[in-house]
């Protein structure tokens, strides 16, 4: 039979798409189903963050850093809280400290819950995306009785945390990590031994630790590779060296071992926040701060572990109360970068499956 | 006789729904349309079905988005009121812009307002797609989306609670079941 | 912009100021790429070193940029291979743009920073996208916002604003239009 013959031709995942992850495009050329080439291109969501931290005080940058990576808005509060005091040299009192612990990892876990939502979602279930959303309502709850909001929270301050906990809080908290547990049981019977799922996602979008290393790539995705780098325990900042909790790493590089990252990460946070429920002493939440910060002449780098990958803050100062230039090095723009080489030569289907466990946010790509 | 049916979306000058009928000026028709029994309730049909099965097409850009899949799912349901997430904009009968507008994705939302058949509603979800947000004085931010295409109903907040978001398609129902009385609806 | 060391050695007292640790943690673990460097390149290829904040800071001479980063990346004692982070600033009172890159050794156990300036007018800096592959959208998004071209990147084009973008908005005399 004759050779049949195939053209390329150019296609567009547009902006607008129905796997949430935002407004992303991917610029295809297709030979019947198979990829041979992908350009993502950015930019739908630029909002000019950076420019416009200039022209602010810090304390005025934090609600803009929420809705960078909204899925995790606390955990970007954090990264530039941090880095201002590292940049001051301001003590942080105790019971901010372990606040701040207690609203970050239950935010690592709403983000890996809203993951687990959308990445199945994009592969064709339903139902666990109704089950993971069900558990972040909780936390999202807590989190509204915390501080007033929902989503983009605005809670932490240059030298504390600028609410306390209400009364009853700490206890529902603790009632929460069990039931978490048992929940995250029951979502691993639905989904992490499906057939179909495994026949999705293992295998595919495979890269090894040097490759990783030499991207820039961060977090779960340089992990999955077997390399173990977690910012938590090789730069420690806030007060992490006090806790109890491993740092996941996988085996092969591939799509399933970063989902089963994200799943084993939820247990480990629910470790670190049962531990900081535990030690959470009485205190100020707010350590001794000048009214107007004003950092001091010159530049710092100051960097956490985010929910996907290291968040940096980098600043450079005049000595004056806003920042002269203050750039965010953002997890999910360096990350982004994986998809053009991991896609050459995959199917169609397998580019949802590729995009989808490489977890960003387009507000962070974007800022 | 002929049924002509208007619905327009725009919010300045509306004509409310009227059919013509054959023989009549216009003046009289839309008279006939307003008083009558079987056309009027005709529409008000019309606009009772179309109020409850409310198709959006899924335009989730920032923040925004995160609240209305949230709304979407189990602890607030959207299915209860017919609301039900169509990923192609040939499918769908409402757009709801959640999240930000910039100069770059300005062009693609057009577009895919063109593309849409009538009739179609637009919500404009939170405050960036209000007004332009907390990002108002960025460079690359359209101040608001209706600067781009004709909105509905504005629902402010940043980003708005679920709650906030049902009471916003709630109000779009009702300015549907209104228009389809023959009021004009600001 | 290089900062010196923390506790000047000025010290008008009788015994010495205490020298914090981590400065001279810092400044040995400077000295000791520095000399790699200086070795291997001579001496004029760094302009300026110094500490910020505990962060070894080199400024390498614009020419010589991608020879020196990709020594230090091949380098075996040295092996800066995972670029941190990568940014730009532009110092228009100073007359130049700066480029600012953080690369991190596992073997070595600690970051060294690396900048390399450009005057503003024709800023040009040489690409490093062959040492690192991850610095190629970093590239473009300072090519986008701040108008450096960077020779040698295998496609440099606007990356956040659209292709017809009039300017380079994170310039400081960049003026917001409409």
């Amino acid at each position: 039979m004759a050779e049949i013959r195939t053209e390329e031709l150019l296609m567009n995942i547009g902006p607008q798409h129905p796997s949430t992850h935002g407004v992303l495009r991917v610029v295809v050329k297709v030979d019947g189903e198979i990829i041979k080439e992908a350009e993502p291109v950015v930019g739908y969501l630029h909002r000019g963050t950076e420019k416009l931290a200039e022209d602010l005080q810090y304390t005025q940058i934090i609600p803009y850093t929420d809705r960078m990576d909204y899925l995790s808005s606390m955990v970007n509060n954090h990264a530039i809280v941090t880095a201002v005091e590292h940049a001051m040299d301001l003590e942080v009192p105790e019971r901010a400290e372990h606040l701040r612990v207690i609203v970050v990892e239950l935010n690592r876990l709403m983000s890996h819950l809203v993951f687990l939502g959308t990445y199945l979602l994009d592969l064709g279930a339903m139902s666990p995306f109704l089950y993971a959303f069900a558990n972040r309502e909780r936390v999202v709850d807590y989190f509204n009785r915390l501080c007033g909001a929902r989503l983009t929270y605005n809670y932490m301050r240059v030298g504390g945390v600028k609410w306390d906990a209400p009364d009853g809080w700490i206890e529902d908290v603790k009632t929460f990590v069990p039931h978490m547990r048992k929940e995250l049981d029951m979502l691993h019977d639905l989904v992490t031994g499906n057939e179909i799922f495994l026949n999705r996602v293992k295998g595919i979008g495979v890269y090894d630790t040097d490759y990783a290393l030499s991207l820039g790539l961060s977090g779960i995705n340089l992990r999955c590779t077997g390399f173990n780098w977690d910012l938590r325990k090789n730069k420690p900042y806030s007060i992490y060296d006090r806790f109890d909790f491993d740092v996941i790493v996988g085996q092969n590089g591939d799509c399933f071992d970063r989902y089963m990252c994200h799943m084993k990460e939820i247990v480990e946070s629910l470790k670190i926040v049962e531990q900081a429920l535990e030690q959470i002493p009485d205190g100020p939440v707010m350590g001794k701060v000048p009214k107007i910060l004003r950092v001091p002449a010159g530049e710092y780098y100051h960097a956490i572990e985010g929910t996907r990958g290291e968040l940096g803050v980098y600043i450079v100062s005049e000595g004056k109360d806003k920042p002269y230039r203050l750039k965010f090095r953002r997890p999910s723009f360096i990350n982004l970068q994986v998809l053009p080489d991991l896609l050459r030569g995959q199917t169609m289907s397998n580019l949802i499956a590729i995009l989808g466990a490489v977890d960003i946010v387009l507000g962070e790509v974007d800022a | 006789m002929e049924v002509n049916n208007e619905v327009t979306n725009n919010n300045a000058n509306q004509t409310p729904a009227y059919i013509e009928f054959e023989g009549f000026t216009k003046e009289e028709s839309q008279e006939l349309s307003k008083a009558g029994v079987l056309i009027g309730t005709l529409e008000q049909i019309k606009g009772w079905a179309r109020s409850n099965s409310l198709w959006p097409l899924t335009f989730a850009t920032a923040c925004c988005g995160i609240e209305m899949m949230g709304t979407g799912a189990a602890h607030y349901d959207l299915d209860r009121f017919g609301i039900i997430f169509r990923a192609s904009p040939r499918q769908a009968d409402c757009i709801i812009i959640a999240g930000t507008i910039t100069k770059k994705m300005a062009p693609v939302l057009k577009r895919l307002y063109d593309q849409m058949p009538e009739p179609k509603w637009v919500v404009a979800m939170g405050s960036c797609a209000t007004a332009g947000g907390p990002y108002v004085r960025a460079y690359s931010v359209v101040k608001g989306a209706d600067q781009i295409i004709p909105v509905d109903v504005y629902i402010p907040g940043c980003p708005p609670s679920p709650p906030a978001l049902i009471y916003g398609l709630n109000k779009l129902q009702e300015k549907i079941r209104l228009e389809a009385k023959g009021k004009k609806v600001r | 912009m290089s900062e010196e060391t923390k506790k000047p050695a000025a010290a008008t007292e009788e015994a010495p100021a205490p020298v914090d640790p981590r400065v001279e943690q810092a400044n040995a673990f400077l000295e000791g790429v520095r000399s790699k460097i200086v070795a291997a390149f001579g001496d004029a290829v760094i302009e300026e070193a110094g500490l910020a904040k505990h962060q070894p800071t080199l400024v390498i001479q614009n020419d010589k940029w991608a020879e020196v980063v990709d020594y230090v990346k091949q380098e075996p004692s040295l092996a800066f291979v995972y670029p941190e982070a990568m940014a730009g600033t532009d110092y228009m009172e100073k007359g130049y743009i700066e480029v600012y890159l953080l690369v991190h050794s596992f073997v070595r156990a600690g970051d060294l920073a690396l900048k390399v300036r450009t005057p503003r007018d024709e800023a040009k800096v040489p690409s490093v996208t062959s040492t690192f592959p991850g610095t190629n959208w970093e590239e473009r998004e300072i090519y986008d916002l701040l108008g450096v071209t960077f020779v040698g990147h295998p496609d440099l084009k606007r990356i956040m604003n659209t292709d017809d973008w009039n300017g380079h908005p994170l310039r400081k005399d960049y003026v917001v239009q409409d």
